[in-house]
């Protein structure tokens, strides 16, 4: 986007060596690789920079620091989460929430997402984990994004939460322009689309209760009262972007890495109690999400003088590949010994699916090396990145030798 | 210096040092014991309740009450007994000497 010098100008709290032109959507080196592109600035950028791209915001780029920001809600709040920002009333929760009013709410999801509710899950994610394999598997081939990184924890989560999954294509639509590169006025407008989402839902399980979360919200206590309709729709926001886009993601970007790499393909196979540590090494050498936070109170970290309402986004990707906490941290080695990564974010905010994901990404991952042994990148495949608050592969073509048996 | 007994879930006790003003999470860590978080871990903000553990009685009244939000966690875990605490919210101190600590079940 071309802009004017005047749009570019950097607010007088801001040192001036601590600046960078760097455009979170369209910058080329993250449309080349997400991660990478990132991680490019641990050598070329401050620790802490300005950039004035998309309203002006910092970028927190070092592992200690991000956690410093994200765990203090004295200074760094959540109400404000879009860059750039949206600044509209709609208060969403528990997203928009700031501890201790945040924790309420967070209690009554942790109910489906703790250790036990996720655990027992495990039998149904192999029944849906092999329904979408079947489907592809004669093939030897498929766009890897939608049909399997998408559909499966996208279908999982829908019968989850007791939405028609014939709604799938739309609502994988409605998120993927969410966090696509559109302006603060389109993303409203799609805001209004889930919440009306929602109304459907909520009022259709009151007519009709399933076993379900939504059912559950409805008849859920906080503190001794029911939910409100206006907190009932801002929680199924929340899950809405959280449940149809995040894990996908993390599937897709570990299922490219794993398509170039036979030999882990082997081990895996060989050795699923490695499938842990695998996942974790995943999920911290190819990280989703950028935490955004809005400056509450001014404070100075490392010469960055944050001021009351400013945006700044700790981009997750890069405290996974900060090479103080991660040594070699491109390298992709499910060996490591203490490895750090923060990429379902840390503080009150910590992704309340993040058990569901690591199962899913075990269970998905375990159950196609069970049936597809040996797999790899097809080879028109070019990478088509996402970067943004919510980084994407947007396709991911594989191809494999097809089974014996399942050849017609 | 002052000590805690900790419980792990195995059964198997342990004598572990406290710092005066740490916090039980960060004492229990600090021993190498990380089954006090499991894989989730909000960072000892008061967010997740995976760092449930569970005085005796008599121990936990001595201790300054559980805010609501810690309240609000405890609530959820499956193994709530009257002596629950999210370790990350409760100060060692020398009051604390000699108390036993069980690591909950992580459900």
């Amino acid at each position: 986007m071309e802009m004017a010098a005047s749009d570019l100008a950097v607010p007088d709290n801001v040192r001036s060596d601590l600046v960078v032109d760097w455009d979170i959507y369209t910058e080329p080196k993250l449309l080349q690789d997400v991660h990478l592109g990132w991680h490019s600035l641990h050598e070329s950028a401050p620790d802490i920079f300005w950039t004035p791209r998309n309203g002006g915001h910092w970028v927190v780029m070092r592992y200690d620091d991000q956690v410093r920001v994200l765990t203090d809600a004295e200074h760094f709040s959540s109400r404000e989460l879009h860059i750039p920002p949206m600044f509209n009333d709609t208060v969403m929760i528990p997203l928009n929430l700031d501890p201790p009013d945040h924790t309420r709410y967070r209690a009554v999801l942790m109910r489906h997402f703790g250790p036990g509710a996720i655990n027992r899950m495990e039998p149904k994610l192999t029944e849906w984990a092999n329904r979408l394999i079947d489907r592809v598997i004669a093939d030897g081939a498929c766009d890897f994004t939608e049909t399997l990184g998408a559909g499966f924890p996208v279908s999982v989560f829908m019968e989850l939460a007791g939405m028609p999954l014939e709604r799938f294509e739309e609502f994988r639509r409605i998120v993927l322009e969410y966090f696509s590169n559109i302006t603060p006025e389109r993303r409203g407008q799609l805001q209004d689309q889930i919440m009306s989402i929602w109304r459907e839902l909520f009022d259709e399980k009151r007519r009709l209760p399933g076993d379900d979360l939504t059912t559950d919200l409805l008849q859920a206590e906080v503190r001794g009262r029911k939910l409100t309709q206006d907190e009932l729709e801002s929680m199924g926001f929340l899950l809405f972007l959280g449940g149809l886009d995040t894990v996908a993601n993390a599937l897709t970007f570990s299922f490219r890495n794993l398509a170039q790499r036979p030999d882990l393909q082997q081990r895996l196979a060989a050795e699923p109690e490695k499938l842990p540590d695998y996942v974790e090494e995943s999920l911290r050498r190819f990280a989703v999400v950028n935490q955004t936070r809005i400056v509450k109170k001014d404070i100075e970290i490392k010469g960055a003088r944050f001021r009351a309402g400013q945006m700044l986004i700790c981009p997750l990707t890069a405290a996974g590949l900060d090479d103080r906490r991660n040594p070699d941290p491109e390298t992709f080695d499910i060996d490591r010994k203490d490895r750090g990564h923060i990429t379902f974010s840390i503080g009150a905010h910590t992704c309340i699916g993040n058990m569901l994901a690591r199962l899913e990404m075990r269970v998905f991952t375990r159950e196609w090396l069970r049936r597809v042994p040996h797999f790899a990148l097809a080879d028109d495949d070019s990478p088509a990145w996402r970067p943004g608050m919510v980084m994407a592969l947007e396709h991911l073509r594989l191809k494999w030798d097809v089974p014996a048996e399942t050849r017609s | 210096m002052s000590k805690i007994r900790v419980r792990m879930r195995s059964g198997e006790c342990r004598e572990v040092e406290g710092t005066e003003g740490a916090t039980v999470k960060e004492v229990i860590l600090a021993a190498g014991i990380h089954e006090v978080h499991g894989i989730t871990n909000c960072g000892g903000c008061c967010s997740c309740g995976t760092c449930h553990v569970i005085f005796d009685e008599e121990v936990a009244r001595r201790m300054p009450a559980p805010e609501e939000c810690e309240l609000d966690l405890l609530d959820i875990v499956p193994d709530r007994q009257a002596g629950s605490r999210l370790a990350c919210q409760v100060r060692f101190s020398d009051a604390l000497d000699g108390a036993l600590v069980r690591i909950g079940s992580g459900e």
